[in-house]
């Protein structure tokens, strides 16, 4: 839920009171925030031990409250930018900011009681904060792609120029990533398992040979959900729930 | 999913990469104001693909004004006139009766146009040039059996040609040459026009062979082009004046409604004034003096002028009928003076 569209009519239902929907939205969301917080520590914490994943768990919560879609920022992206920013406050007020990595000096305005103010400066900051992000996500998306063989710009002559096949791509994609063995074979094998994909989808080997670096890429994209936020959340809808 | 956005996802020298919200990835040329990768640009359908439209419907007007251009500027034939003398011909004619085309319709045809020029000319003119011509060259020759078989077709509705004028240019100058000639003037639709076209004779001929085919006489496609209307008439015992004539009887009293009924009330008959007269004695004098009868005919009608100007047309009543002259004991009374003159040049 928090990487696909759905997200915006969950935060419009918790806005409008629905404590529940937020509970489920933060039980579901916990991964998310222990590989955030976890990143930003640079170790593998565990809820019972750190206080720091229940900081990340406050911030996400904070998050909530505040997303404003208007912005133009991925909720997911939002939540993970508050979560660093609460993070890194927390680990500096702690003096345990040694332990932290370099990535993340830069942190949110204090936001002040009076929002007016902090308004137009924050707005400001996000979109700058959210620029910089999105252009990291694409050059660490290239990154993964060109280590198995694969750039842009093969994938503008093989991208489906016509939506129904771009559509059967697509789920061969989302089949591909919801079988977690399949895609683990494609990072090792640098190959895709047209057999098995074949099997699984009902799919002819001319479509799928032809569309092969498309459906590589879209399922890293798929798999890395919580990494690659902002080009999920651009084409979330043709991505992920395009053909269900 | 809004198609026609992208984000950059790679910058080339003079192109982008984009990923675009529905999900592909297209190469587009750089924005003017330049990018950078994870900006989101709006695709600009392509060039080519904007002005399709625009292209269609440009390229349909400009066939449209063509085609106008094409018939204001090249005038179009109000009528044609085909002469059989032997030389076939046809005329082209436009609303003011100037001849705008011509074109020979068998070999002699053409001949003959080579050495008389007609087209500009007004109509009575150049009638009287090609007479003239035929009667130069000898394809009319004086004292034998001449006939001259001449078809009127009106293309527009609005232009109608008398056919008792173009009787009257070609009987004056007949007469002027001092040649007696059966003279078969007749009117001939469209339809019977293209049929005659299409087998690239004129209607006069086409006529024929239709008639005679429907006597039981055959004509061959090869005789109609290339034999004269005399050795037809000869080799198929078969008259051309009669044939042409039975269909006018066919389908007579066609006569058109008139559109100006009060006209045609003083109306006169050109062909009652010229199809029965006698054939002046100085025939071989100018046109202008030689018929006194037919003229103070037409004078009536007309306002005042001079055998060279154009006739007026005196009603729009259409006279169908053929109008034929064989007033043989007239031609035996000139046919000695005709032939002293031949003589004497």
């Amino acid at each position: 839920m928090l990487f696909t569209d759905s997200i915006t009519s969950c935060l419009q239902k918790i806005k409008e009171g629905d404590e529940e929907a937020r509970e489920i939205l933060i039980e579901e969301a916990k991964p998310f925030i222990a590989k955030v917080t976890g990143r930003l520590c640079g170790r593998s914490l565990s809820w019972e031990r750190d206080d720091e994943l229940s900081i990340g768990l406050i911030a996400f919560n904070e998050a909530i409250d505040r997303y404003n879609e208007k912005q133009g920022v991925p909720f997911a992206a939002f939540a993970r930018l508050v979560i660093k920013s609460r993070v890194t406050d927390y680990l500096r007020k702690e003096s345990k900011w040694h332990h932290t990595n370099r990535e993340s000096l830069e942190q949110l305005p204090e936001v002040s009681a009076n929002p007016a103010e902090n308004a137009v400066c924050w707005e400001k900051y996000l979109a700058e904060i959210a620029n910089r992000e999105r252009k990291e996500e694409i050059l660490a998306f290239q990154r993964r792609l060109s280590e198995l063989g694969i750039a842009f710009s093969d994938l503008v002559h093989c991208s489906p120029k016509h939506r129904e096949t771009r559509q059967r791509l697509l789920a061969a994609a989302r089949y591909l990533v919801e079988q977690p063995s399949l895609y683990k074979e494609l990072l090792a094998s640098k190959r895709l398992p047209l057999r098995e994909i074949m099997l699984g989808t009902g799919m002819s080997r001319k479509v799928l040979e032809r569309g092969r670096k498309y459906i590589i890429a879209v399922a890293i994209l798929l798999y890395n959900r919580d990494e690659f936020i902002y080009l999920n959340a651009y084409v979330g809808q043709a991505l992920g729930d395009g053909g269900r | 999913m809004k198609p026609g956005r992208g984000l950059v996802v790679e910058v080339k020298e003079k192109t982008c990469i984009l990923f675009t919200a529905d999900g592909r990835f297209l190469e587009v040329p750089l924005p003017r104001k330049g990018t950078e990768i994870g900006q989101e640009i709006i695709i600009n359908r392509s060039l080519v693909s904007r002005i399709i439209p625009f292209l269609a419907a440009a390229s349909f007007l400009l066939t449209f004004l063509a085609w106008a251009l094409f018939n204001l500027f090249v005038p179009r034939a109000a009528a044609y006139i085909a002469l059989d003398i032997n030389p076939s011909i046809e005329l082209g004619v436009n609303e003011r009766e100037y001849i705008i085309s011509a074109r020979g319709l068998n070999a002699d045809g053409n001949w003959l146009l080579q050495k008389v020029r007609v087209v500009k000319l007004p109509l009575e003119e150049g009638l009287q040039k090609i007479i003239a011509g035929a009667v130069k060259y000898r394809y009319l020759e004086p004292g034998a059996g001449n006939i001259i078989l001449a078809t009127v077709t009106d293309t527009g509705s609005e232009f109608d040609i008398e056919i008792s004028e173009i009787y009257q240019f070609i009987h004056k100058q007949v007469k002027y040459q001092g040649i007696s000639a059966e003279l078969v003037v007749a009117e001939v639709d469209k339809e019977l026009y293209r049929q005659a076209r299409d087998k690239g004779v004129t209607p006069g001929r086409y006529l024929l062979q239709r008639e005679a085919g429907r006597k039981g006489i055959h004509i061959t496609d090869k005789e109609l082009q290339t034999a004269k209307i005399r050795e037809l008439e000869k080799k198929k015992k078969i008259k051309a004046s009669e044939l042409v004539k039975n269909r006018y009887n066919g389908e007579q009293p066609k006569q058109r409604v008139e559109k100006k009924p009060a006209l045609s009330k003083d109306r006169v008959k050109p062909e009652s004034a010229s199809s029965h007269e006698d054939l002046p004695r100085d025939g071989i004098k100018g046109a202008g003096e030689s018929n006194p009868a037919k003229r103070a005919g037409l004078e009536e009608g007309r306002a005042k002028g001079d055998g060279q100007n154009k006739l007026r047309k005196h009603g729009k009543e259409k006279d169908k009928s053929v109008q034929h002259d064989r007033s043989a004991g007239d031609k035996e009374r000139s046919r000695a003076k005709v032939n002293s003159r031949a003589q004497a040049r």
